[in-house]
């Protein structure tokens, strides 16, 4: 227990780099501002693997700071540590370029570099993705599924009909309560003639073709 | 510039490109449009570590800054920055088509 505690009090770093050569190179603070691009320069030209290389984030420069160095485009972070494009022959030509006159620059110039620092604007950041048609047109869809599988399955099959809902049963039900009297002021009992042991004409409101038929025998029976 | 702030004109333009960034990332963070004059320095730190796309990163994030005010403050920016911008040869956001988004980019949270 007691030699255990110490190895659980010990930091462990978070990232741990590989064993093999490829590492993070560190960063020469002292040396003179530069964007980091080690591509073209006279004599020196870009091939794969020149840049520094890592597992992590490949042939891309690392521009801030961060133990992890990862890219994000938000608002709260807008200058991520690394650049987000690989460096080519092209870009390190245009780099060139940059260190010049930037009235030099053209306009495609210009959003190229913007494109191999950063993958969207901060404008396309808050632009909206329309995921909420996704969202209504999956659900009406589940629901129109729903809906036919009641209407199809749920009536065709007797299994699912209630006994309840037959002609028989209410048949029975109705008779039960005309004998019993029940609700004789606003419902069943105040609908039915005791006199004549028949319906009043207004009991027709509740029937239907099918329905009309039983209480026609009802009424003949009594 | 308003005295008693952090952001106080400063040597902001022999900075590092790391040191800007960070500057940037505190900028972003903090309440408020930065005062004129600390936004030429920037740029113009940006010119010395020459880094173009910084600048237009640093103007957008100036101009969202303004929230609910942008019709506001962002006029009145770039018409104090606007000599500089022509000197160091940085494009308006207009020019460039930034002030609306160009391309449609799928969100990571929806693939």
């Amino acid at each position: 227990m007691l030699r255990c505690a110490p190895r659980a009090l010990k930091k462990q770093p978070i990232w741990v780099a590989p064993s093999r050569n490829i590492a993070l190179t560190s960063v020469n603070r002292d040396a003179p501002a530069t964007t980091g691009s080690k591509a073209v320069l006279p004599g020196h030209e870009y091939y794969p693997g020149k840049e520094e290389y890592s597992p992590v984030i490949g042939h891309r420069e690392i521009v801030g700071h961060g133990e992890i160095p990862y890219y994000t485009d938000s608002f709260t972070v807008p200058c991520p540590a690394i650049r987000f494009r690989e460096v080519d022959e092209a870009l390190g030509k245009l780099r060139e370029k940059e260190k010049g006159d930037w009235k030099l620059l053209s306009l495609e110039d210009k959003k190229t570099l913007y494109r191999a620092s950063f993958n969207s604007t901060l404008e396309e950041v808050r632009a909206p993705s329309g995921d909420w048609k996704r969202c209504i047109g999956d659900n009406a869809i589940l629901m129109a599924l729903m809906f036919l599988g009641v209407s199809v399955i749920g009536f065709a099959d007797p299994q699912y009909e209630p006994k309840t809902v037959t002609n028989e049963w209410v048949d029975a039900q109705t008779e039960y309560l005309i004998k019993r009297r029940v609700q004789p002021v606003d419902g069943i009992a105040s609908w039915y003639d005791y006199e004549n042991n028949k319906f009043k004409p207004t009991w027709s409101i509740f029937t239907t073709k099918e329905t009309s038929k039983s209480v026609k025998t009802l009424s003949e029976k009594e | 510039v308003s005295e008693g702030t952090w952001l106080e004109k400063n040597n902001y333009a022999q900075f590092d490109g790391w040191e800007l960034r960070q500057l940037i990332n505190f900028v972003a963070a903090d309440d408020g449009v930065p005062e004129p004059e600390i936004i030429i320095e920037v740029l113009k730190g940006c010119r010395n570590n020459n880094d173009y796309a910084l600048a237009t990163r640093f103007l957008e994030v100036v101009r969202l800054k303004g929230g609910n005010k942008m019709s506001e403050t962002w006029p009145y920016i770039m018409q104090e920055i606007g000599p500089t911008m022509q000197e160091l040869g940085i494009s308006t956001l207009k020019e460039m088509g930034y002030e609306e988004p160009e391309l449609w980019l799928e969100n990571v949270d929806d693939m």
